[in-house]
């Protein structure tokens, strides 16, 4: 009922959107790839790679919208596939939408290349986020880089870190660290930030080529093999969010492309752990 | 009474009327402020809260046009706006409403429903962002006024305790003032009514037409009448018919407003007797009339008594008189035949020499001599009523002159040595009196000497010099007050002495020590020396050892106070 509503109300309101989506109804070679960052650079890769095999379709992936935004826009119809770093929530269950997970990336502990540490604890990161610890071995101060309640790497530190939901709900509504609301946004801070630490995935940083240092979490590197073997616990999966009666063609071939041999070649290559098929 | 009444219903009328615009008082002042604060307050804020919901709406309107595509699904961006725009004010709450008013919350947080729930103590603004003439969004930023709820709560009790301070103060500072001055009239009636009532005097007040408006209850008892008889009644019937012309005028003078002095008129008394009533009036306004408000007392006691005085006055007067008279005439008629004795037995001596033998010569020769003695006798009574019965001028006596003059007049022998020791002072007085006094002290001394060299001394003492010399009569006899201001004179000798069970008879008129055939003395001098001493309110005492000598002390008061004896005589 709420979610028909929804739908109306953006048919009606976001002229501009709908002005776009008729566009793309005109055009069915086209789709657009829209949703959580983590998911954004590796899809971007792979649409490269399904463009070259399919000339005639384009495929728009804009910034970021979150995974909640990707899921939404799917829901009320603004496109039809979107991108999540996260399984539904309780709400998102009774959108009628499906969930087709296509990659995991380690998530890691992230620190600007200067810092000379190495290793970091599960202790460590509590202490840091709560603000008792304050400087790495060097003495410098620890610039601290957190990210918004909701987010899909917050989820899962939570809940696999012992503490860390309090720690990270007393920072947000103290306003102690700077907050990073995309993970564009976080990974520029962290190749920037001099002494900088925060939250980032293997995938990213690995397809980007990105300068930040992973620490080592309890003495284990964040690899794959760790985390295949259970020792790095620290990990998220991606999915592609569709509405299984409302899927474009060249969506599902662009589904299926990426679960095929070369899509899952180019996903290993980068860095990324496989989904295992439903 | 009536007036009392009046004055107790003043008070609790003001009270009354005070209530209700004191309890207004403190009604507004406890009420009106914090409420003019508290709208003015959330107004401000709402105001505040409606700029904010304005500048939000203006960056989401922002992020549509720059995003049209997806704008609506970006909501880490929205978060981000929402985190980054509440960052620095003091906002507790953004709701995001869509064009139908209902709440947007996945803006605000991915994590299920919106966990804060609007509370009271919230204040919203809002403001509308429109996209191609639809209201499509709708922003309502929420601020807290629990600061203006706990200011608005401390106003209230600032100005609950200043109004009902305020008004406490206005209520019972004025019934307080009334309250004291109705006690200070209640007071003040009491006493007056005290006075009246309890008044030995009688008080009246009598109108223009002679009749009586008040009595008190001395009235009734002094006259023996009872007021209610005489009350709205004329005075006329009341008083002597002589005195009633004289009571008119007087009362008419009075009610002019014109001084009266103390007068007396004779009241009938219910005995048919009248009395003498002493009159005080004195005009009185009341109630627009004037009025004379008189005091009565009766006189007859003091007129009694000072005629009883003034009868006993002259009873003592005559009696003095004829003494004094009597001493005088006598005096002088024993006298004329004295004199007769004096000369007869003078010529019977010379005319009869050849026929008198030794025997007779000799009691003719003791003849004169008692006939002469006598004679002196008789000065000295003469002398001594004369101290009475005539009074010389007062003036200022330089008693060192007057010493010395009555050393000269006695002319002591060479042998008698006679000194002035101390410096006298000058005292208003009698001259010729106080001559009188250091003629006899020194004749006496003089006269008694039985020594080959005779030391007389003479001096006075100031009551104020402090010395050996007692200045004041031995305390056996004294009766002078040691503090009195007072000159202590002496005249001392080294003469015989007196034995001390003579010291007071030597002041007695007659009285000689020895006999007359071996000093020749009157025995007035010293009684008519203590009459003038006493005359001017002093003491005379001696002090003696027998073979050794005798001083004479005698008191005279300094001269201010001989003014005033004088003056009071």
């Amino acid at each position: 009922m709420k979610t028909q509503k929804v739908v109306i109300i953006a048919a009606i309101m976001a002229m501009p959107v709908t002005a776009f989506l008729s566009h793309a109804g005109a055009e069915p070679n086209k789709m657009i790839l829209a949703g959580a960052g983590s998911n954004l650079a590796i899809t971007r890769i792979l649409a490269d790679a399904f463009i070259k095999k399919y000339p005639d379709i384009s495929i728009q992936i804009p910034e970021s919208i979150g995974s909640s935004g990707g899921i939404s826009a799917v829901s009320e119809g603004a496109i039809t596939v979107g991108l999540s770093s996260r399984p539904f929530r309780e709400n998102e269950k009774q959108l009628g939408l499906e969930l087709a997970p296509y990659a995991r990336t380690i998530i890691i502990m992230g620190a600007h290349p200067g810092v000379p540490d190495d290793n970091i604890t599960y202790e460590e990161i509590i202490q840091i986020y709560r603000g008792k610890k304050t400087t790495w071995k060097n003495g410098k101060d620890i610039i601290v880089l957190t990210r918004n309640e909701g987010e899909s790497t917050i989820d899962v530190m939570k809940q696999l870190i012992p503490g860390f939901r309090e720690a990270h709900v007393e920072s947000l509504q103290a306003r102690r660290w700077i907050t990073a609301f995309t993970d564009q946004d976080m990974n520029k801070k962290l190749t920037t930030m001099p002494d900088s630490v925060g939250m980032s995935d293997y995938g990213t940083i690995a397809s980007e080529h990105l300068a930040i240092k992973m620490l080592k979490v309890d003495g284990i590197a964040p690899t794959a093999e760790n985390v295949l073997k259970g020792r790095y616990a620290l990990f998220k999966t991606l999915y592609f969010v569709f509405r299984r009666d409302n899927i474009q063609p060249e969506a599902k071939a662009f589904i299926d492309f990426v679960r095929s041999t070369e899509g899952r070649k180019i996903l290993k290559a980068n860095g990324y752990l496989l989904a295992e098929k439903k | 009474m009536r007036f009392q009444e009046a004055n107790l219903s003043l008070s609790g009328y003001l009270a009354k009327r005070l209530l209700p615009s004191t309890l207004a008082i403190a009604l507004i002042i406890s009420f009106v402020f914090p409420a003019t604060y508290y709208t003015i307050a959330s107004r401000a804020a709402e105001r505040t809260a409606t700029i904010y919901a304005q500048e939000f709406s203006e960056k989401i309107y922002e992020f549509m046009i720059t995003s049209p595509a997806l704008w609506k699904y970006q909501a880490q961006k929205y978060m981000q706006t929402v985190y980054e725009f509440t960052r620095y004010k003091d906002v507790t709450d953004i709701h995001i409403l869509d064009e139908k008013g209902r709440r947007i919350t996945c803006y605000i947080s991915d994590e299920g429903e919106h966990t804060e729930k609007q509370h009271f103590s919230n204040l919203n603004g809002t403001s509308h962002i429109v996209f191609n003439n639809s209201t499509v969004r709708t922003v309502a930023v929420y601020v807290s006024r629990t600061s203006i709820f706990r200011a608005t709560f401390l106003i209230f009790l600032f100005s609950l305790a200043l109004g009902s301070g305020l008004a406490s103060y206005a209520y019972v500072f004025p019934v307080r003032v009334v309250k004291r001055a109705e006690s200070a009239i209640r007071e003040s009636e009491e006493k007056y009514r005290n006075n009246h009532e309890q008044a030995r005097d009688i008080i009246f007040t009598i109108s223009r037409d002679t009749h009586f408006i008040s009595l008190n209850p001395a009235f009734d008892k002094i006259t023996g009448w009872s007021k209610e008889e005489w009350l709205g009644r004329s005075f006329a019937h009341l008083l002597h018919p002589d005195d009633l012309p004289k009571a008119m005028v007087l009362l008419q003078s009075t009610l002019r407003g014109e001084a009266v002095d103390v007068f007396e008129l004779r009241v009938l008394k219910r005995s048919g007797e009248y009395f003498v009533g002493e009159f005080t009036v004195s005009p009185v306004t009341q109630g627009g009339a004037v009025l004379a408000l008189g005091h009565v007392r009766d006189a007859s006691e003091r007129h009694n008594m000072e005629r009883e005085l003034r009868e006993r006055t002259a009873q003592i007067e005559a009696v003095n008189r004829e003494l004094e008279s009597f001493a005088y005439v006598v005096s002088h008629d024993l006298k004329a035949p004295l004199r007769a004795i004096t000369s007869l037995s003078s010529w019977l001596a010379t005319d009869y020499a050849d026929k008198l033998d030794e025997q007779g010569r000799e009691t003719l020769g003791l003849l004169v001599q008692r006939a002469k003695r006598m004679n002196s006798l008789i000065d000295g009574i003469l002398q001594y009523s004369r101290v009475g019965r005539t009074r010389e001028e007062m003036q200022l006596v330089d008693l060192d002159t007057v010493v010395k003059d009555v050393i000269d007049l006695v002319a002591p022998p060479e042998r008698v040595a006679v000194t002035i020791e101390t410096k006298l002072p000058t005292l208003l007085c009698e001259k010729n009196r106080i001559h009188q006094v250091f003629q006899n002290l020194i004749s006496n001394a003089v006269k008694h000497l039985d020594k080959p060299e005779g030391i007389i001394r003479i001096g006075c003492v100031d009551s104020s010099e402090l010395g050996d010399t007692p200045l004041s009569p031995p305390l056996s006899r004294g009766e002078l007050k040691g503090d009195e201001e007072f000159h202590t004179f002496y005249v001392s000798d080294n003469g015989p002495g007196i034995e001390e069970q003579y010291f007071d008879k030597i002041f007695q008129m007659f009285q000689t020590l020895k006999p007359r055939d071996e000093v020749e003395n009157t025995g007035v001098g010293l009684t008519i020396v203590k009459k003038i001493v006493e005359m001017y309110g002093g003491k005379i005492w001696v002090e003696s050892k027998l073979g050794e000598g005798s001083t004479f002390r005698f008191t005279m008061p300094r001269t201010e106070i001989g003014v005033k004896i004088t003056n009071n005589k």
